[in-house]
Parts: structure tokens; sequence; C-alpha cells
């Protein structure tokens, strides 16, 4: 689904450039759920943000289903985010001016999805995230677990292939945390791929492959199962 | 989608409901302004275009030289004129003269109407101008002696109509004034819409004008007092035509042969003669102001401009807030041409908004727009599209609509190109360009008030100047009646008029009365061919004329600066015997004579007679201040329709004007009594002057206030935004008086630049409105100074509002919320 060769991202000061991150080399086949953990400074963000497209790698390819994403415009961009990519955020990032109902079925308005089919899209996602009862409220109306819930919803109500979580649980209470990261694991099991970025060892534990990041380096990249057999 | 971006964008003009009302409140004053100005604007565009032949037809204008000079440039000609181009002119293939009459008294057995600006005119008046008859013929109308058509107004007042019925008053007779012979009332013509610069309220047929003025009205080369009108065929060359006017006029006027001036004629076309007839003498007709219109049409877009200015710098420093959101929105899928929609339905909507909420204001805003520029609303109007109004309307739809979708564009233009997770991660910050623009926009919106500022107070300043300069005449408290225009001449008239007078003299409350053909500011005659005898060069000049008696000094307050003035006997009912004249300085000099002691015993010759200079009085203004002083000449006539002027004492008017009416009804039985006082006559002089000024101060007042709405908004998030800033200041130990001034002195520097770069703006404006005066205020570097204080003094005033509130706002508490 996705490969990365060689990638690399600098920024530039003077005549020195200090790398973020240096021969990047990332397969991701079609249902895993991927875990980028590393130290603060690693990279693991800017690994995300250039997965998401939210950010570009100043050299090395990006291919997306076999498409070089590297030499995409802001049309194709936009037309990867509408079908393919779901984004959940640490801050949520929801629309303060909309309700949770209205967030939750944006995606699908600049899909051109028509209301009648809308509906019941927001319904079955607000029914099987218990917040039925909250659909009518702002975001400042909702505690962060909340929110969460709703930033996830209206990340996977597209039906995305891939779905990008930078410390989604990051802001949250452990019980809170929980509760996501077991609906990522509900949907990594209906077949989507995941990518998180985390620093929780447990949360990691939610995924199947974890890729150590340090120093912009890929350090190691394990199956789940081998990293519980070596400890 | 367009339902999700409506329930966005409302739910954001909620939130921020300041932002949301300034830029609706400024739109909306914006809109108002403009759909008014715009609507008369049109309006004064229309005059006389409905007419089906309105392209083809041409006024005359004929300009008369003399030793080099211009001495007059009108409509007023020779009746010959016309009729001449018509024979010798194939292009021309239809004409209409006009003698303009003025007063009338017209009467139908016992009932007498005394009426203004009563014409004669031809048949072909009707062939050429498409004027509704009610009654009538029209292919014969005024084609015959003693024939008059009557307005439906007058003929409502003059005769019982039922029912609209006006066919039952044709061939009814009327007199007109005291015409032995009655005229038949051929035709009732429906009151003159009030887009058309032909007003007359009776038009008598020109060929009883030649049986009562002589065959001189048809064929005289040298009696200038007659209006034409050319139809051209639609094929001709104007320029052409006009180029041949010349031989035109060394064949009919041998040169200066007749006139004693050179001739010149040029057309105009009438589409033209409403709005550009502002330097023509002798105008019988409603003119309007091209400078008007075109400056108005220009205030109206500047104030619009400066609310649409308002909500691009609104938006631009509201990017900063909005950017999280639209980042977001890209990465959930909306494509750049979806957050552009987003933007500009946001733009239209609130436009949108303002024109719903402009129309009604409008409607009760326009009403007194148009009775202050003088529109008459009573009368009807005839609509009519040409291309010039179409372009108006396609250019001011255009406007809207590109000002609407620029103000939209823009902030759409700012955000969606913005990198996306940097705006994620609330880096997003004003771009220099996007700063330097907006400081731009301030300075362009405060150029344009600050102009405006300027330009009023010197238009201010010269209608003061026109009301207190000095007339060298006085002319408050003096009350102006009609003449007995119905009392026959004889020989006795002179001194019944005389008695009349000094009986009037006798009241208490009367000063002084005399009788003279005109009044201070009013336009005189013109003697074309003064020669003063004994002149080698038997030179022509031009003067001015009027007709006054021995009294006429006394009422006035003339100064005598040299000989007499009038006395009783210089007048004499046999004008071959009147002998004397008297003279102002600008006269004398004008013939060259030294001074004004040796003016007096020279002989001037006109009309072909001698007159002695008895006397040389001060020069003052016969017309009003908008006009030179010119020479003038005083002969001692009198007439029956000469006006009459009192001079009043200031206590007990009332009653002082009852005896006076008693006592011309006596001495002048059957003649009405209608009188204005000179001042009131005078202070309409400048009326158009005044209200000019008074929309000008009204329109700059909203030009700031919008402009001033949009430097409240910045000054307000600028200070919401160094909330922090300001709160580590404090703790610092900064005083409120610091902060205030750091808060606000960005912005006066803007308005300060505003200041220096309006003054050239205003003074070029200023002076093109000034051209138009022949005395005139100077260019005061003290208005200058004046309005820039104005202006910085507002602005500040609007921002230290904000800065003051953000300056006394607790630190720690604004250090806390972060």
């Amino acid at each position: 689904m996705i490969q990365l060769r060689n990638l690399e991202r600098y920024y530039k000061s003077g005549f020195q450039k200090s790398w973020v991150l240096k021969g990047i080399n990332l397969d991701v086949k079609q249902g895993e759920f991927i875990t980028i953990m590393g130290d603060s400074g690693a990279g693991k963000s800017t690994l995300l943000q250039i997965i998401g497209m939210l950010d570009a790698a100043n050299k090395g390819e990006y291919n997306f289903f076999d498409e070089e994403v590297h030499r995409f415009n802001e049309k194709k961009r936009t037309e990867l985010y509408k079908h393919y990519i779901g984004f959940v955020f640490q801050a949520y990032h929801l629309i303060d001016d909309l309700t949770v109902y209205e967030n939750i079925e944006t995606p699908l308005i600049y899909r051109g999805i028509k209301s009648k089919e809308r509906k019941p899209m927001v319904a079955e996602l607000l029914d099987r995230f218990n917040i039925v009862a909250k659909k009518d409220l702002f975001p400042d109306q909702l505690s962060g677990g909340q929110q969460q819930l709703v930033g996830l919803a209206r990340a996977i109500i597209g039906k995305p292939k891939l779905l990008l979580a930078d410390e989604p649980t990051g802001n949250l209470h452990t019980k809170q945390g929980e509760e996501i990261m077991q609906l990522f694991k509900e949907l990594h099991n209906e077949g989507m791929t995941i990518i998180q970025v985390t620093h929780s060892e447990k949360n990691a534990q939610y995924g199947d492959r974890i890729v150590h990041l340090e120093d912009g380096y890929v350090r190691e990249d394990k199956n789940v199962n081998e990293l519980l057999e070596r400890n | 989608m367009l339902k999700h971006n409506l329930r966005l964008i409302f739910r954001k003009f909620k939130k921020d409901k300041s932002t949301f009302s300034i830029n609706l409140i400024g739109l909306t004053v914006g809109l108002v302004v403009a759909i008014s100005i715009f609507g008369w604007v049109i309006n004064e565009l229309s005059y006389d275009k409905f007419h089906v032949k309105s392209d083809n037809i041409y006024r005359v204008i004929n300009e008369r030289f003399q030793n080099g000079e211009m001495v007059q440039k009108g409509t007023i000609t020779y009746p010959t004129i016309g009729p001449t181009m018509l024979k010798d002119y194939p292009e021309v293939i239809n004409n209409t003269r006009i003698s303009y009459q003025g007063t009338m008294n017209i009467a139908k057995d016992d009932k007498i109407l005394r009426i203004d600006d009563a014409q004669f005119t031809d048949q072909h008046f009707f062939e050429m101008f498409d004027f509704e008859l009610l009654a009538g013929d029209k292919n014969t109308a005024l084609s015959e002696t003693n024939q008059v058509v009557l307005t439906e107004g007058i003929a409502k007042q003059l005769f019982d109509i039922r029912n609209e019925n006006y066919e039952s008053i044709i061939g009814e007779s009327i007199v007109m004034d005291r015409d032995e012979h009655p005229s038949k009332v051929v035709g009732v013509l429906k009151d003159f819409p009030s887009n058309s610069i032909f007003q007359p309220t009776v038009l008598g047929s020109y060929a009883t004008f030649i049986r009562y003025s002589g065959e001189g009205a048809d064929n005289s080369w040298d009696w200038s007092d007659f209006y034409h009108y050319l139809e051209l065929d639609p094929k001709a060359d104007v320029v052409a035509l006009e180029a041949k006017f010349p031989a035109f006029s060394k064949k009919y006027f041998v040169d200066e042969g007749l006139t004693q001036s050179e001739e010149r004629f040029f057309l105009q076309p009438l589409a033209d003669a409403y709005l550009y007839s502002s330097d023509l003498e002798y105008k019988i007709m409603k003119t309007g102001s091209a400078r008007s219109v075109w400056s108005l049409l220009a205030i109206a877009i500047m104030i619009l401009t400066i609310a649409w200015v308002n909500y691009i710098n609104l938006s631009s420093v509201k990017a900063i807030e909005r950017a999280k959101e639209v980042g977001l929105q890209r990465v959930i899928g909306a494509g750049k041409k979806q957050l552009t929609f987003q933007f500009l339905q946001e733009a239209f909507l609130i436009n949108g908004m303002a024109v719903l909420l402009a129309i009604p204001v409008t409607l009760f805003f326009q009403p007194w727009f148009y009775d202050v520029m003088g529109v008459d609303q009573s009368a009807a109007v005839i609509p009519h599209l040409d291309f010039l109004s179409y372009l108006m309307y396609g250019g001011f739809g255009l406007l809207i609509f590109l000002g609407i979708l620029i103000s939209g564009l823009y902030p759409s233009y700012l955000l969606s190109s913005k990198n996306t997770p940097e705006v994620l991660k609330g880096k997003f910050q004003n771009t220099t360009s996007s700063r330097f623009l907006r400081k731009g926009l301030v300075v362009f919106q405060f150029t344009m008030s600050i102009s405006l500022i300027i330009i009023t107070m010197f238009v201010y300043r010269q209608i003061k100047f026109l009301n207190q300069k000095d007339l060298g005449v006085k002319i408050d408290q003096v009350m102006i009646f009609n003449g007995p225009e119905l009392t026959g001449w004889d020989s006795l008239f002179i001194e019944k008029m005389n008695a009349f007078t000094a009986s009037l003299s006798q009241f208490p409350n009367i000063q002084s009365a005399n009788s003279s053909s005109r009044v201070p500011g009013q336009r005189t005659g013109r003697i074309f061919s003064l020669k003063v005898k004994g002149d080698e060069d038997n030179t022509s000049f031009m003067s001015n004329f009027i007709n006054a008696d021995s009294k006429y000094d006394d009422t006035y307050d003339l100064k005598t600066l040299a000989g007499r003035f009038f006395r009783p006997d210089d007048s004499n009912t046999d004008g071959s015997l009147v002998k004397n004249i008297v003279i102002n300085e600008a006269a004398r000099k004008m013939v060259g004579i030294e001074s004004n002691e040796a003016a007096i015993g020279q002989v001037f010759n006109f009309f072909g007679n001698d007159y002695n200079v008895v006397g040389v009085f001060n020069d003052y203004h016969q017309r009003s201040i908008r006009h030179a002083i010119e020479p003038l000449v005083i002969i001692p006539y009198y007439a029956t329709f000469n006006p009459v002027s009192v001079k009043l004492a200031t206590s007990d008017i009332d009653r002082t004007i009852a005896q006076v009416k008693t006592s011309y009804e006596s001495f002048f039985p059957g003649n009405a009594f209608e009188y204005t006082f000179l001042d009131d006559q005078f202070a309409r002089l400048y009326q158009a002057d005044k209200n000019f000024g008074q929309i000008l101060l009204f329109f700059t007042f909203l030009a700031i206030f919008v402009a001033c709405l949009g430097l409240f908004g910045l000054a307000s998030y600028t200070a919401h935004l160094r909330t922090k800033e300001i709160g580590i200041r404090k703790v610092l130990g900064s005083s409120v008086s610091q902060i205030v001034k750091l808060l606000s002195l960005d912005f006066l520097k803007l308005v300060f630049v505003a200041v220096l770069l309006a003054m050239p703006i205003a003074w070029y404006c200023s002076q093109q409105w000034l051209q138009e005066y022949e005395y005139r205020i100077s260019m005061e570097a003290t208005v200058f100074i004046l309005s820039g204080g104005i202006a910085l003094g507002i602005a500040f005033l609007t921002i230290s509002f904000q800065s003051l509130k953000a300056a006394v706002g607790d630190p720690v508490e604004s250090l806390r919320n972060d």
C-alpha cells in the first residue's frame, strides 16, 4: 500500500542542514496497524505528516497504491484526503462552530454525498460510538474523550483505507484513552490500515508492528509478537 | 454544501458580532448612498432623451466677440438664425424658435392668472419634441396667429375642467397681457416631465409674437432675444456643418458690420443641454450640473469602496484565527474550490444582507436627498434607457459584483494558499505582504475621507464667502413686488408711479421706494454697440443696462462717485426726450475715460440716440457673486412691468406690507400684488451651491464614519491579539498611557500618511470646484491643517477607546488566560 524509499527531510539553516528524517525505507501493507515510536525529536510526527501529505519530503520516493505521491499537486492531494486518508489529532481539531453531528458529517459533504445518504451514515457512527445524546452539542461542551470520539468518527466516516493518528490519546485520561484504543483495534480488525504515533508502550500493544525512530533513522522495525517474545 | 456553509457562516456572524456589525453597517451605508446617488444620476442623465429625435436635435449656441474678447456666450441669438440655416443647409431638416416672455397675465373673463415662464414658439416645436397633447391637434397647433397651448396645470387653474375633459376648452378664448386680440386655446399639454429642460407654463404661437412685436421678431439680424433648436438629418456630419458657420456669419452679419461684434455659432446636442450648460448665459431652461453629477457619483463609489476595504481588512486580520479551521477543512477533504466557494458565499451573504437592509433605508433616505438636490418629485419622469444608461446600470452592477468578488476572494486567497501543517500547528502568521496591503488600504480609506473633509471645508467657506461678500448695494429689508403690468402706458404713467412711490415713502416704516426694470440679482439686458462721442477709432463696446427712476440709489444705497444720480425730470414718457444717463465705474474704465470726474459730460451713443453721462456710481454686483462685475449703464426709463422695490424699516413688517398692498391697489386697480424679499431671492441664487455643500457634508460624515468603523474593528482586534504583550509590559511597569500610545501610534501613523496624501488630491479637486466662481476664496493652509487635525482626532478617539480598554485590563488575568 505505502512504499517509502530513501526519504529525507531536513531544514536548512545557513549552510547547515539539520536532518529530521534520513534514509527512511518503509513498506506498509494493507490491513496493518503500525505504531511509530521514538523520543521527542526523533522525527515520528514528521514521518506521519509526510505520509499524510501535511508535509513533504525533500528527497526520496513516496508511493501510495503505486501512485507517486511526491509528485502530487494540490488537487490530487485533496482527492486522496477525500477518499483514502482519515486523520486523528492529539488536539482533536474539531470545527468549533459545528455541532457533533455536523462535524462528523462534514467530510461527506465535501465528497458530494447527498443529505439523504449522509444521515444513516452519521447515525450509525453516533450509535456505534455511543454519542447519540451529544449529537447537538458543540465541541466546547464535550469532555476531551468525547471530543476525540467525534474526531475519530469524523476521520472514519468516509471509510478511508488509511487512518493516521498523531498521539490520539495524548490529551486524555487513561480510561478515555483505553476506550479510544479499543476502537482503533476494532477498526483494525475490520481491515482498516492504521498508522499511529505514540509515546505509550501500552498503546503500541494494540497494533501489530512497531517502528522505532531514533534521530531520524529507523532503529528497529519489528512485529509486536516478536518484541513480546524478546521481552 | 450550500446549506452546510450557510450554517457555518451564520454561526460565525453570531459568534463575532462586532466584525459582523461593522461589515454590515458599513456595507449598508455604502449601498444606501450608492443606490440613492445612482438613481439620481440616472435621472440627471435622462433629460430630454425621451424624444424620438433627441439624438438629431441641437441647440444653437451664439458666442459674441468684441475687440478680441468674448462678451457673451449664450443660447440667445437672432430670430433669423434657425430659418436661415434650414434654408441654406440641406443637413438641417427642421427648426423651431422660441421667444421667452417670462411673466405674463392671462385672463379668462374676470379670472386673471399671473404666470411665469410663458413662451412663444411655432408648430415645429411639436414636430421635433415628443410632448403629449391631452387635447388639440399636434399638426396644426401654434401654426397661426392668436393661438395658445396651455399646460394641464394652468388649464385647470383657468378653466373649470370636469373629468379631465380637456377637449371642452379647445376653441375657448383667453387674453394674454394687454393684447386686444384674444388668443384661442388650440391645445392642452400634459404637464412637462421633470426630466426635460423645457418647463413652460403656456406656449403662445410665434405668429402672435410677430404680430405683437413687429416683423423684427421674424427677420431681424440684430435683435438677439431668441432661442433655436435644429433638427439635423441623422446622417449629417455635425462638425462639418459647424465648420460652415464662419462663412454664414461673414455672409449675413457682414463681418462685424451689423451687430458690431463677431458672431460665432455652434451646435449643442439636446442631450447635453441640461448638464453641460453652466457656462452659457441667458438660459431660460432648466439646467443641472455635470460637476455635481460626476463628483457625487465618485463619492458614492468611494464610500462603497471604503466599506469593502473594511471587509477585506477585517477578514485579513481574522485570518489568523481562521487559518486553523481552513487547514483542518482541507485535511478532511475540502478542495480549494470548495473553500473558495465558502468564502465567496460569505461575502455574497453579508453583501446580500446589506442590500436587503439598504433597500428600505434608501426608500426612507432618498426623498430627503432628492429634496436637497432640487429634484421635483411630484412631477412625472419619462424614463429613457439609452446606451449611456445601460452602460451606467451595467457598470453599477459590475462594480457591486466585483466589489463583492474581490472582497470575498482575498481572504480565501490568503488562507487557502497557506501550508496546511503550519496552519494546523497554529503557526499562521500574517505575511509581510498582507500586512502591507492592510496598511495600504487603511491609508487609502483615510486619504479619501480626509480629501472629502478638506473639499467640504472649502465648499463651505466658498458658500459663506458668497453670502458675505459685499455686494456694493444693500439688499436686506427690501421688498419687491410686480409693476402694474395690466395698467396702460400713457403720458401720466410716470407721474402716477412717482406719486405712488412718494406716497409709500410717507409710511413711517418705509425708508424709500422706487421702480426699476431690474433689481440686484437679476440678469440685465445688454447694449452691444455703445460708442463714445469723439472716439476716433469709433470702437463698439458692450455694456449691461437697466432702467431705473431717481430713487434707485436711495433704495439700494448706491454711492455716486462723481456728478449726480437722476432727478425726476431726467425721465420722460416720450423716450426720445430722455437725455441723461449714469454709468458705473466699470463702464467708465471700459471706454477708457481716465477718471470718474472726466466722465461727466461725455456723450455715449447707443440704441440710435445720444446720452449725456451725468453721474458715475460705484460698482456693485448686479448679478450674483458668481459673476464678475460688468459695465452697467442706467437709463431713466419707466415701464409698466418694472418691479417696485421698497426699503423697509425692521419693525412691523406685516402691517407695512398690508399698507403697501392697499395703496398699490388704489393706485393701480386690477393688478395682482405679488411680493418677495430681495435677500430671499439672492439666497436662492446660491441655493444649488448650498445644497451641494449640505450633501457633501453629509456624505463626508458617512465616509469618515465607515472608515472609522473599520479602524475600530482593526484596533480592537489588534489589541486583542496583543493582550499577552500588554500584560507582560504592565507587569514590567509600563503605564496605561504608555500602552495606549504603543497601540495607537501604529494606526495614527497611517492616518498621518493619509493626511499627507490627501492634501494634493483635495487641493486639486477644490481648485477644480472653485474654478466655476468668478470670485473665490484662496487655498488657505489652515484648512488643510485643520482637516488633518480633525481626521487625526477622530481616528485617535476611535483607536484609543480600544487601546484604553486593553491597557486598563488586569495583566494577571490576561497572562493567566494564555
